[in-house]
């Protein structure tokens, strides 16, 4: 290699070397980050899916677990390495002099839990507070029995001292309706507490900690027969929480997914803007084969400078992906993100970078073939595409195959990728060639469309790249902004943490006034369904019991108009016959399933009596937020004097939680509380994680996004210069070059985004539908947003970056044409 | 085309599935009825209604010769205070007789004792206005629950039927001492723990239905 050459070169071509510099360390920075990170990532959410039964296997009974079984147990352990524990859970009473509440009491051994967090409001560990003796309660019981941290309480034939408070425990989101505060005790005070004997009721959870995934589905596979004969049963936690392992497989693909988007668009903007820098040197490399040199000359040189600034582009990229995920701020990720150093991922990230950068940079470094040395005298564009760009394809699919697992989803990832480029190749050469039929009469409009079309201009090329790039980055979002939506939907913000059951009718009016706070009550009826037009409803099939079984108690309810949760789907209105008539509306979802049609005659028995009522109408329900749902809907007259109670979910503020339930309990204490506040807490606290962490990842593809956009418009620079200079030539003022330079750039930016934003929306549809299963939703705002400020970012941007064509002053540059 | 057509409409008719129900029976609301008034070990959680012990009863009511009706008014979850609240609704079979089983689930949810016990009296006496008999079926704690606790409320029962003269079963689960009789809940009985009380419920209930009783 020739120094001096390559220093002129890196002098001359700064601007856009330093961008394909950065295009190769954001594909490494984003490999490195995100493969790092997402190992640890993993890492938190599987120990926090694992957190929902605290282990990875569990045996989960009435009973401690038989004998046979234990004997079984402790083999596997002792063969396979796995240790064993058990936690218990019982409800029991509580008392102080004076006070005496209902809790749930679990006793946990010392090395409880094995994932998950204990957090205790003095940061202290648990195992070094909860010794025998010993009490960690909930806050809400402190202030329902007006205690302290130090003070004694009597659990069953014991006295224990509270020694601290729990704010956040694992497997506490399987616990969702309890009745009454809880504490956690010592397993090694359960004989002296005298609370579990004959005539007692547990919870026995038998908790394995194993060495791998295989090793915890042997146990289950040889326990499960055992377990059965005891009552108990046997789980994973990924079987004890199968929607939720679904919902955590699919997450973390997805954070593959935008790993390797981003590297593909990365690798995009390597390619456009050495295209660029080709495009700029097509002058110097036609002098140096007119002068003699070999076509090998210059390919050592040219790709010799690329794998020079590719190494440095690589080692700055791993420095900051490495620089990035040890710097973040913990809340960004939460605080059960644990950072580590993980070496394969960083090497992985290399040896990936390298390839993907090889591929990107190939079709660029190839055109050094096409130059001729007339073009000395007659500039000339890159002209057509060698096939060598074909090979980008297998590499780039084995490099994703690499990415992302499994198989399936990985190769239907390469397809999905390279059906948004072909399609964007089409609709780019569609849309440009609309736009190619429009003769607008204002001059500027007039040039504007014409520098489109100007030979060699690489407009298609622009479109189809910066439609394809918008179209990952928007697809990425939509996705993005559905989760966060789906998120936001099943927990919002002002989710019930409070329910009060059991308010007699004649309680309801005394028992609002008392709340002092404004909350809805909803009528029950426990009732069956005895009957269909007059004949019997049959047994269901054995099995578990499914929504359309019809022989099951369930909870009727009446109003006389549809809530705002939902949507009458058959029928007209709710209840559209007169309303002395006594009707009932359905959810379509039972009505289908149970085959029930507009027009039947359901005979419900309630507390032993018959209630007719005529099948009226059939409902949607809106099922985000968390809302009561009632299967069976029916109007007054029907249930006007069934008996009925109320329940009432509300959210007051947290602390204002345990001195409500107090005073409700003291005027009303047939009347039962249900706080759910810290499990909310909890679930509310995991889901802003997640979305933080999305957050984070997607953000990489909007930095890539904006060098592509750069590189791309750097890449013409050269003809621009030329044809600006041609108009001042001709009288043109420099407001008319901005103008003709704007608009261009804007109708291009346009027809990118317009492409961008329909194609995004059918990915975005199709992942959230059929790989997320969650509803969607489209980002109108956002998209909005995209089509008006694209262009206009394009324009804006083609200014700055070519901020050199309208300040050209056409002497100067015919002077530079001349000395060559 | 025609053939198609039909085939077409064959399949989206056999695509509708009708609910699952048997012909329609003769109802025998004349017979006079003996009312099961309790929550969900009446109501038969975890088992089809025929499968309760109610329904059990009922067969073995009339096996033997009884013609009686066995109305199982019985609610998953109810407290004895739920019971005052649909008193009069279920009063409405006319029950000669009131087998009376609530206030398990007041235990569960750690209610005072005396707050059940003096819900059980009510409840006692406004079925006597009724002019029915009362079948007292009485309920124990679980024992997790403390000591102090399951005493008082293991006195509840003979408390209500001695001050109120009203016929008592000890306690509805006392034969359900193995395993198989109770569900994985280790509360609620199976269909075979269903037959069982029926058979225990059956010796308290016959005086009750002799006439003149």
């Amino acid at each position: 290699m020739n120094w001096r050459l390559v220093w002129a070169d890196v002098r001359y071509g700064r601007r856009t070397l330093a961008l394909f510099l950065c295009s190769v360390a954001l594909s490494i920075t984003a490999l490195v980050a995100l493969g790092s990170l997402r190992a640890n990532v993993d890492q938190s959410l599987l120990d926090q899916a694992r957190g929902l039964i605290a282990a990875d296997v569990q045996v989960r009974g009435t009973h401690p677990p038989g004998p046979l079984v234990m004997e079984h147990l402790r083999t596997l352990a002792a063969h396979s390495g796995s240790e064993v524990s058990r936690v218990v859970e019982f409800a029991s009473m509580v008392s102080v002099p004076g006070h005496v509440l209902l809790c749930q009491i679990k006793a946990v051994p010392p090395s409880w839990p094995w994932y998950g967090t204990v957090a205790l409001r003095s940061a202290r560990t648990l195992g070094t507070v909860l010794k025998p003796g010993q009490a960690v309660v909930e806050a809400s019981l402190l202030t329902r029995l007006h205690l302290s941290v130090g003070d004694a309480i009597k659990v069953g034939a014991e006295t224990l001292h509270i020694a601290d408070v729990v704010t956040q425990e694992p497997d506490q989101t399987r616990r969702f309706f309890a009745f009454g505060p809880h504490l956690l005790v010592a397993a090694a005070d359960l004989p002296r507490l005298d609370l579990l004997r004959a005539g007692s009721h547990a919870l026995y959870r038998t908790l394995v900690k194993t060495p791998s995934a295989a090793v915890s589905e042997h146990i289950v596979e040889v326990l499960r027969p055992w377990a059965q004969h005891d009552e108990a049963s046997v789980e994973t936690w990924q079987s004890a929480e199968g929607r939720l392992q679904g919902f955590f497989d699919r997450l973390l693909s997805f954070l593959s997914l935008t790993a390797t988007f981003t590297m593909v668009l990365a690798g995009l903007g390597m390619q456009s803007t050495l295209l660029a820098w080709m495009a700029q040197q097509r002058g110097a490399m036609a002098i140096f084969k007119a002068l003699g040199a070999r076509q090998a000359f210059l390919r050592r040189h040219y790709s010799g400078l690329a794998g020079l600034l590719t190494v440095l582009g690589l080692a700055l990229g791993t420095a900051v992906g490495l620089a990035l995920q040890f710097a973040a701020p913990p809340d960004l990720l939460g605080p059960d993100v644990q950072v580590r150093w993980v070496f394969l991922p960083v090497l992985a990230a290399w040896a990936t970078g390298a390839a993907v950068t090889g591929v990107f940079t190939l079709m660029p470094l190839s055109t050094v073939g096409e130059v001729r040395p007339v073009e000395i005298f007659q500039q000339r564009s890159a002209g057509r595409r060698p096939p060598m760009a074909l090979l980008a394809v297998p590499v780039l699919a084995a490099v994703i195959w690499l990415q992302v697992q499994p198989a399936r989803l990985a190769f239907q990832f390469t397809g999905g990728l390279l059906g948004v480029g072909l399609t964007m190749a089409l609709l780019s050469a569609g849309l440009l060639s609309g736009l190619r039929r429009l003769s607008p009469r204002r001059l500027t409009v007039r040039l504007a469309l014409r520098g489109i079309f100007r030979p060699g201009n690489q407009s298609w090329l622009l479109v189809t790249v910066l439609a394809t790039a918008l179209t990952v980055i928007l697809a990425l979002l939509t996705v993005e902004f559905n989760l966060q939506k789906e998120f936001s939907d099943t927990y919002p913000p002002d989710s019930p943490t409070l329910f009060f059951i059991d308010i007699q009718p004649d309680q309801l009016s005394a028992f609002q006034t008392r709340l002092g706070m404004a909350a809805p009550a909803y009528p029950v009826v426990p009732a069956r369904v005895r009957a269909v037009n007059g004949r019997p409803v049959l047994p269901h099939a054995p099995g578990e019991w499914r929504r359309g079984d019809l022989d099951r108690e369930v909870r009727l309810t009446w109003h006389d108009h549809a809530l705002d949760s939902e949507t009458v789907a058959g029928g007209g209105s709710i209840f559209p016959l007169p309303a002395a008539t006594p009707q009932v509306s359905l959810t379509r979802e039972l009505a289908d399933e149970a085959g029930l049609r507009i027009g039947d005659r359901l005979t419900f028995t309630v507390s032993g009596v018959d209630v007719e009522a005529w099948v009226a109408s059939t409902r949607e329900l809106d099922e985000s937020g968390v809302r009561p749902e009632f299967d069976y809907v029916l109007n007054p007259a029907a249930l006007k004097e069934a008996p009925s109670t109320y329940f009432i979910a509300l959210r007051p503020p947290d602390a204002r939680l345990a001195e409500l339930q107090n005073r409700m309990a003291s005027s009303f204490p047939n009347v039962s509380s249900i706080d759910m506040h810290e499990v909310v807490k909890t679930i509310l606290g995991r889901l802003e994680q997640l979305h933080a962490i999305l957050s984070f990842f997607t953000a990489f593809s909007l930095v890539a996004g904006v060098l592509i956009l750069v590189g791309a418009l750097l890449s013409s620079e050269a003809e621009r210069l030329q044809e600006a200079v041609y108009y001042k030539i001709l009288g043109a003022r420099r407001t008319f070059v901005v103008q003709v330079l704007l608009l261009e750039h804007c109708v291009l930016g346009g027809a990118a985004a317009l492409a961008a934003v329909g194609i995004s929306q059918a990915v975005g549809w199709t992942i959230c539908r059929y790989w997320l299963d969650i509803t969607y939703r489209p980002p109108l705002g956002g998209l909005s947003l995209v089509l008006i400020l694209v262009p206009l970012a394009l324009g804006g941007l083609s200014l700055w970056v070519g901020r050199k064509i309208w300040q050209e002053r056409p002497a100067a540059w015919l002077g530079r044409v001349a000395t060559g | 085309m025609r053939r198609w057509f039909f085939w077409l409409v064959l399949f989206l008719v056999g695509c509708e599935k009708p609910p699952p129900v048997a012909p329609a029976v003769t109802p025998t609301v004349s017979l006079p009825a003996v009312l099961a008034f309790g929550d969900s070990l009446t109501a038969g959680y975890g088992v089809s209604p025929d499968q309760a012990w109610p329904a059990v009863l009922e067969r073995k009511l009339q096996a033997n010769g009884y013609r009686w009706r066995v109305v199982n008014a019985g609610v998953s979850g109810d407290t004895s205070r739920d019971g005052l609240n649909r008193l009069d609704w279920v009063m409405r079979v006319k029950p000669r007789v009131v087998m009376l089983e609530l206030g398990a689930n007041d235990g569960l949810r750690g209610l005072d004792p005396k707050l059940t016990q003096a819900n059980l009296v009510r409840l006692v006496q406004r079925i006597k206005a009724h002019q029915a008999q009362v079948l007292l079926l009485g309920m124990q704690m679980v024992t997790n629950m403390g000591s102090s606790y399951t005493t008082a409320f293991k006195a509840i029962y003979p408390t209500v039927a001695e001050q109120e003269h009203v016929s008592l079963m000890p306690f509805l689960l006392q034969g359900l001492g193995t395993d198989d009789l109770r569900q994985a809940d280790g509360l609620h009985p199976t269909q075979a723990g269903h037959q069982r009380i029926a058979e225990d419920v059956y010796p308290y209930l016959i005086p009750l239905l002799a006439p003149g009783s």
